[in-house]
């Protein structure tokens, strides 16, 4: 087979107008490296032409939009939640260091390290319309609302779940905080290990200390900004 | 000028084949706020909204140029708002992995247009091909746009960019190729 015939042979079979009998050859074909790397490259291409093609239909639509915080689709709202999780992360991070070092009862070590998660999300902003969204009333301190806003939503995303269970925290019943913390500590969201740690503060209080020192460990091995804290808060229940 | 809104529901497809481009912009322009605000209940979100929806319209638009698109089941809006609305639930639920919607308003030919797009996610090597096919020059995009996104034959694409035949193209989109893959070495 030359050039030209193979050739035709990928174009058909990326366009899918194989005839049975050109399958044959096709697949015959498929034991030559070269004829699998050229394939393979053609697929890639057809990948790489389609997103280009999307990005420019997105583009139309989004020069027809209202501002809107990303220009163009999804790198910038996949990382939302990542960034959100990351500052909240640091701005109870600076609570915590901040906080005195000598702690007696599980209590005490309870009210030191519990500092609310921030809303990151949708953050109030001056001037803003008076409506709030649920995590707004979480942050304005109105829980109950928030709690019956974000509980009433059918379709929860982790988000949802975090902001209720920690709606629940802030409002004292722990029960219900750990009941709602407990599906993110079992998945893989950016959430998972501030749930972790939310559960842990609630064992304490509880005075489940085994409990709480297992989940602390396990905070402690990943790579999060809440392992260091796990570890001086392990640290001052084995004081 | 000609939009969706004068036009029979049947002629559609071939409507948006001919505006192309411009059809995109015409169905995002006539849906969008009624969308925004049916779209409310599921997310406070109005990016989230925004993406889901302009999803929902690509995916429209595909399947119409896939000749999938049948007017007689079901209309332009519904097909663009269920296609919106799974993007809108799904994207969440796979970004966070969670158990996926399975939303059986949606025929399996429309489910995969719209999965198709919420769940694309390019290789490093497509993602290289994907800059180095904006480093060619017009004719070579041009060419690799409308045989593989639009999935024209060879000769249609002699036809629809003047040149006098296939072999031509095919000679001429080689020499792209070649090009592109020196580009990503």
């Amino acid at each position: 087979m030359d050039q030209p015939e193979q050739d035709i042979l990928i174009e058909k079979f990326i366009a899918g107008t194989l005839t049975p009998a050109e399958q044959a050859i096709f697949d015959a074909k498929y034991q030559d490296d070269d004829f699998v790397r050229e394939v393979q490259f053609q697929q890639d291409l057809q990948v790489a032409a389609i997103s280009n093609s999307r990005d420019e239909l997105r583009a139309i639509m989004v020069s027809e939009s209202p501002a809107r915080t990303a220009a163009v689709g999804h790198p910038v709202r996949r990382n939302l939640y990542r960034w959100a999780a990351v500052a909240a992360i640091l701005i109870i991070g600076l609570a915590i260091y901040f906080m005195p070092k000598s702690l007696s009862s599980t209590e005490q070590i309870y009210a030191h390290y519990y500092e609310p998660f921030p809303n990151t999300l949708t953050p109030i902003t001056k001037g803003e319309a008076t409506e709030m969204d649920a995590y707004q009333m979480y942050e304005a301190g109105q829980y109950d609302d928030a709690i019956a806003t974000l509980d009433a939503i059918e379709n929860p995303i982790p988000g949802d779940q975090f902001y209720l269970a920690s709606a629940y925290l802030a409002r004292g019943d722990l029960a219900d905080a750990a009941r709602s913390f407990r599906p993110l500590e079992l998945g893989s969201s950016n959430f998972q290990v501030p749930a972790k740690w939310y559960q842990a503060l609630i064992l304490i209080r509880q005075e489940k200390i085994n409990d709480a020192l297992q989940r602390l460990q396990e905070i402690a091995q990943e790579n999060h900004p809440l392992a260091t804290r796990a570890e001086n808060l392990i640290r001052d229940l084995e004081k | 000028m000609t939009t969706i809104e004068t036009i029979p529901t049947s002629g559609v497809v071939d409507w948006i084949k001919e505006s192309g481009n411009e059809a995109v912009g015409s169905l995002y322009r006539l849906y969008r706020d009624e969308f925004m605000a049916f779209a409310n209940r599921y997310s406070s979100s109005q990016d989230d909204r925004l993406d889901a929806f302009q999803d929902g319209v690509i995916a429209f638009y595909e399947f119409c140029m896939e000749g999938k698109f049948d007017p007689t089941r079901s209309s332009p809006k519904t097909m663009i708002f269920t296609m919106s609305k799974y993007a809108l639930i799904n994207s969440k639920k796979k970004q966070e992995r969670m158990v996926v919607m399975d939303d059986l308003s949606l025929l399996p030919d429309a489910r995969h247009a719209i999965e198709n797009i919420v769940e694309e996610e390019l290789t490093p090597a497509q993602l290289k091909l994907k800059a180095g096919i904006k480093e060619l020059g017009k004719k070579c995009q041009e060419i690799i746009r409308l045989f593989y996104f639009h999935r024209y034959s060879i000769a249609a694409i002699a036809e629809d960019l003047g040149y006098s035949n296939e072999n031509v193209v095919r000679s001429h989109k080689s020499r792209c190729l070649k090009k592109l893959k020196t580009m990503i070495k």
